[in-house]
Order: C-alpha cells, then sequence, then structure tokens
C-alpha cells in the first residue's frame, strides 16, 4: 500500500473526504460540510437547548471550531460523529454557563416567534382545532424532553430527530451500547410518564 | 419472562435494538400479558407524540454569515496572507504559463532597451561634458600664462594694471 494512511477505515467517510479536502485549501468542501450539517446541528442544539436564537449561535461556533481545527484534521471517526460531539459539549458548555443566570425554562414556550405566527395564520383553516390541539402537543413534548437529565435528553434527541442507531449514540456520546440502552430505556420511560399519564389516553 | 424484566427491555425492543434471543423472549412475552402490551402502546404512543415538535429552518445567509465571523475573529495579517494565497491559487489553476511568457519577454526587452537607451544618453552627456571642460581647460591655460604678472601685483594698487595686463605682455 502506498500510503499508510489507507489503512484509516473512516477515509471512506465522503464526510471526512470533504474535510480533508478543505484541509488542502478548498472553502468549497467546507460549504458543502456546512450546507449538510447545519440545518441538523441547528436543530439538535435547539432541541438540547430549548432556545431557537441560542441555537443560532451555538451552531455557528460549532462551524467555528471545525475550521480552527481543520489544520491539524486527522480522522479519528466519522465526520457525523465528531461533529456531533462538538455541538453537545458546546450545547453543555453554554447550558452549564447559564445555571447561574438561569437561561429561563419556559423560554422555548415563549420565544416560538417563527412558527407561532405561521400557525396562527392558518387557523382560518377549517382544522383550527386540531391545529391547536398539535400545538398544545408540540407544548408538551418541548416540556417534557426539557425535564430530562441532560444525558438522556441528548440520547433521545439523536435517536427520534437525528435518526442515530444505538452504536452512533455511543460514539457521540463516548459511552457503551450498554449504556446507551439503558439511558434510552430510562429517557422512553420518563417521556411517556410525561406524555401520557396514565388513564389520559385511554 | 417476568413483567419487570420485560418493561425493561420493551423500549429497546420497540427500536429493535435486542439481540434475537432476547426480542424472543419479549415478543413472547407480550403476546401473553395485558398490562406489558398497555405499557407498549404507551410508550410508541409517546415517542410518536415527539414528531410534533417540528424542525426550525436556519436563518438564511448563515454560510456567508459564518465566514463574516471568521474574518472577524482573525487577525487582518492572516486574513490578508491568505486572499493573497488564495488570489495566487487562482492565478496557477487558469494555466497562464504562455501569458507569463510573454510578459517576461516583455520585460527583459525593455529593461534590455531601457539599458542601451542610458548607455547612449550618457555618452552623449560625456561628449557635452568635454567639451564644457575644454572650453574651461583653454581658458586656465591662459590665465597660467600669466601666473607670474598676477603673482607679483598687489591686487588694490595695482588695479588699472590689470587692465592693461594684455599690453604688458606684449
Amino acid at each position: 500500500m502506498p500510503f499508510p494512511d489507507n489503512t484509516n477505515p473512516y477515509l471512506s467517510d465522503p464526510d471526512v473526504r470533504l474535510m480533508l479536502d478543505f484541509q488542502g485549501g478548498d472553502k468549497a468542501s467546507f460549504e458543502a460540510l456546512m450546507r449538510k450539517y447545519y440545518p441538523r446541528l441547528l436543530n439538535f442544539i435547539y432541541r438540547f437547548t430549548g432556545s431557537a436564537e441560542l441555537a443560532e449561535d451555538l451552531t455557528q461556533e460549532v462551524f467555528l471550531k471545525v475550521y480552527s481545527a481543520s489544520t491539524a484534521y486527522r480522522p479519528k471517526s466519522k465526520f457525523q460523529t465528531w461533529v456531533y460531539t462538538i455541538a453537545k459539549n458546546i450545547s453543555l458548555n453554554e447550558l452549564r454557563r447559564h445555571k447561574k443566570t438561569p437561561l429561563s425554562l419556559d423560554e422555548p414556550f415563549l420565544s416560538e416567534d417563527g412558527p407561532v405566527q405561521r400557525q396562527l395564520e392558518d387557523t382560518q383553516t377549517p382544522r383550527a382545532d386540531e391545529q391547536m390541539l398539535r400545538d398544545e402537543t408540540s407544548a408538551a413534548v418541548r416540556a417534557a424532553i426539557n425535564s430530562l437529565p441532560e444525558n438522556q435528553r441528548v440520547a433521545v434527541i439523536l435517536r427520534r430527530y437525528e435518526q442515530f442507531s444505538y452504536e452512533e449514540i455511543g460514539q457521540t456520546m463516548q459511552m457503551s451500547v450498554k449504556a446507551v440502552k439503558s439511558l434510552l430505556s430510562r429517557g422512553k420511560e420518563n417521556l411517556k410518564n410525561k406524555l401520557t399519564p396514565a388513564g389520559t389516553f385511554e | 419472562m417476568r413483567c419487570d424484566q420485560a418493561k425493561k427491555l420493551i423500549p429497546v425492543y420497540l427500536d429493535g435494538e435486542l439481540g434475537q434471543e432476547e426480542a424472543r423472549l419479549v415478543k413472547g412475552h407480550i403476546a401473553s400479558c395485558a398490562a406489558c402490551q398497555k405499557e407498549l402502546h404507551a410508550l410508541e404512543r409517546s415517542w410518536k407524540m415527539l414528531g410534533e415538535w417540528k424542525n426550525i429552518d436556519p436563518a438564511p445567509g448563515y454560510v456567508s454569515r459564518f465566514w463574516t465571523k471568521v474574518s472577524l475573529e482573525r487577525p487582518w495579517y492572516e486574513t490578508l496572507g491568505q486572499e493573497m494565497g488564495e488570489a495566487l491559487d487562482r492565478l496557477r489553476r487558469r494555466r497562464l504559463a504562455p501569458v507569463y511568457v510573454m510578459v517576461c519577454v516583455l520585460l527583459m526587452t525593455s529593461i534590455f532597451s531601457l539599458r542601451n537607451y542610458w548607455q547612449m544618453r550618457e555618452a552623449q552627456e560625456l561628449a557635452a561634458s568635454l567639451d564644457q571642460e575644454e572650453l574651461e581647460m583653454a581658458a586656465d591655460v591662459e590665465l597660467a600664462e600669466n601666473f607670474d604678472i598676477i603673482q607679483e601685483m598687489d591686487f588694490l594698487e595695482d588695479l588699472e594694471v590689470i587692465e592693461d595686463l594684455d599690453s604688458l605682455e606684449t
């Protein structure tokens, strides 16, 4: 084999390739990665922190980190794993920083500007009742996810909204698949208790 | 399988992430246990409900906003260095070798003819300055010829004599 690097299994990941191309000076590769991951990371951070505004800032920060790490970048995982780990750590730091001056827990329900406006326009349609019910459900879901301990929250969001496999969650959160199983079991159980209290939906 | 054992496994079972044997046991238990069936349905329903929390769209222009941030966070000389590098790269990528050769040839030619021109100018100036010197030298020769007489005289007193220098000579 001409290059020892060819033994690196992560080189088959097209996104790792893009990152290496960017390392070689190709700005377009970086922008391709951004277009692919920015919306996903934004939503991941949004659901984890509960604030759309904060999510926008933190997602920018994730890419600044990726950018500045590019010169010393060596693929040690799939690109997705790497970038979600960065996003998770940045969000955790931010949440902990805000613990002293708490990021109000009800913010997610107040800062709905975008969605709420769109939904308000929809109230003219005959499905207004249905829409209102959906808004209530959405708010309940936010509250339920927000109430989960951090680790369970990360695992649940990665599984439910990012369609990660257990193995991918384990890699991103630096834990075994067994630990992921137990985390998700408890997370799902907690969500069930919040969202379908005994008898309510029977 | 007991209910408490099944209950723990059902969430993972729903994700299809149990081993074959465990999955078979859970499936068997659920088929015969109403309570665990109810548990499974509640878990399924709440998991599905999470879908009501919809995605948000990024604020438009996030890519250009990012590059602005990058340029603001870096010292100006780094930005300048990179931009120059990129400009060079762009030039290199355009295969301008023939143009470079042309420019080089033009440059060499113009340097060469400039050199010729200067050499010519120098020669002309030398010639011109030679004439001047010769004239001056001629004047000096005249002075030198009268040197003894000039040395002998007292400047103020013999002022008239100077006027008559030529006549003295003869």
